[in-house]
């Protein structure tokens, strides 16, 4: 003889709330952080990584104009073609000069090319360009002076953002009634269930 | 119903005021541009002359000069024209302003043509464009003042407007 419904039913909620109130328990007790850290980590280190690999134009621009080491390319041919691909057009809208055919463009890559075969360094032919151009010449703003906002202003917004964001979650979470049910809940359920016992 | 016609007739003939008085304005001529030239020495301007002379940088010693950008491709290099053609009618040898057009990436014999049409000034080659990013140029028409004393005092990118380098002369001719 089967069992009624209404009692393996009955089992299958009990058996949900209870596994509901040990993730409620884990979530509200010192764990909670943990998935978020973890996620934390994982972005950071996809940035680090991101940033910091081969033809990673940010942090190769970064690093060469903040004075900080750089790994160079062994041959003048692959330095050439990693300062072409750092400085920008100076009349397209966001090409690098490796990128364009305009004059500005061709001037600029055959100024790399005789600098490089001179024997200037990388941070001289920059700082050059610069001296001409301005700081837009580089694909990349520099890290160091008012250029430097454009990288901590976006991190300073999400750090801004997600500590809101937890704020809030955490003030509704707060602020949301009880979970425990009432006695008026329950009698609300017992009437239903007995109510489906009835029609079966 | 007729109140609703009066607004739309309103509304079509302000429409059409603002765009007439748009249309009526004056070419606002080239922006003044910052530049990290401005108050610094001049970079050397110097090359063959299109006409087949060399340019020398001690040629204008103690002179105004008006480096001009230009191509013969640029359209607004044709529009530029006929402002420089006034602005060297009223600045003529001797009066301690010069003028010298530098062809930007554009092959001499096409200059040569342009200068022909359009003025008969001192213009040198630029081949590879060397000078052009020694100056600082982006794409032509570009126009530089250069005091006396060789420190570049104004940048004019688009097309340059006698009035705007008589204004940049005015300010600083003593």
């Amino acid at each position: 003889m089967s069992r009624p419904w209404s009692a393996t039913a009955g089992r299958r909620v009990a058996t949900v709330r209870r596994a509901s109130d040990d993730r409620a328990a884990s979530l509200g007790g010192r764990s909670w952080w943990v998935p978020w850290a973890v996620m934390a980590v994982v972005i950071v280190a996809s940035l680090w990584i991101g940033a910091g690999a081969p033809g990673a134009t940010g942090v190769g621009l970064s690093r060469l104009t903040s004075g900080a080491p750089v790994v160079r390319p062994a041959t003048p041919s692959a330095r050439i073609s990693h300062l072409e691909s750092e400085l920008r057009c100076p009349s397209c809208a966001d090409l690098s000069v490796s990128q364009s055919t305009e004059p500005s463009a061709l001037a600029i890559r055959s100024y790399v090319v005789h600098a490089v075969q001179r024997g200037a360094t990388d941070s001289a032919i920059v700082g050059f360009l610069e001296s001409r151009y301005g700081p837009s010449i580089l694909m990349a703003p520099k890290a160091t002076g008012p250029g430097a906002a454009i990288w901590w202003v976006p991190a300073i917004a999400v750090v801004g953002a997600v500590s809101a964001a937890v704020l809030l979650f955490r003030r509704r979470a707060a602020s949301a009634p009880a979970k425990v049910p009432s006695d008026g809940d329950r009698e609300l359920v017992r009437d239903a269930m007995a109510g489906w016992d009835g029609r079966r | 119903m007729t109140a609703l016609r009066v607004t739309a007739g309103v509304l079509l003939v302000g429409l059409v005021a603002v765009a007439v008085a748009f249309a009526a304005q004056p070419s606002p001529g080239a922006a003044q541009a910052s530049s990290p030239l401005l108050g610094k020495k001049a970079p050397p301007l110097s090359g063959p002359y299109l006409a087949g002379a060399h340019l020398k940088p001690s040629q204008f010693r103690g002179e105004w000069v008006v480096v001009n950008f230009f191509a013969s491709w640029c359209v607004d290099c044709r529009i530029e024209a006929p402002a420089l053609d006034r602005f060297a009618a009223q600045h003529p040898p001797g009066s301690r302003v010069a003028m010298v057009m530098v062809a930007y990436a554009d092959p001499a014999q096409a200059a040569a043509g342009f200068l022909r049409l359009n003025g008969g000034w001192p213009a040198i080659e630029d081949p590879g464009g060397q000078i052009a990013l020694d100056w600082g140029v982006r794409e032509p028409p570009e126009t530089f003042v250069v005091a006396p004393d060789r420190r570049v005092v104004a940048r004019f990118i688009g097309p340059v407007r006698a009035s705007q380098l008589d204004a940049v002369l005015a300010g600083r001719v003593s």
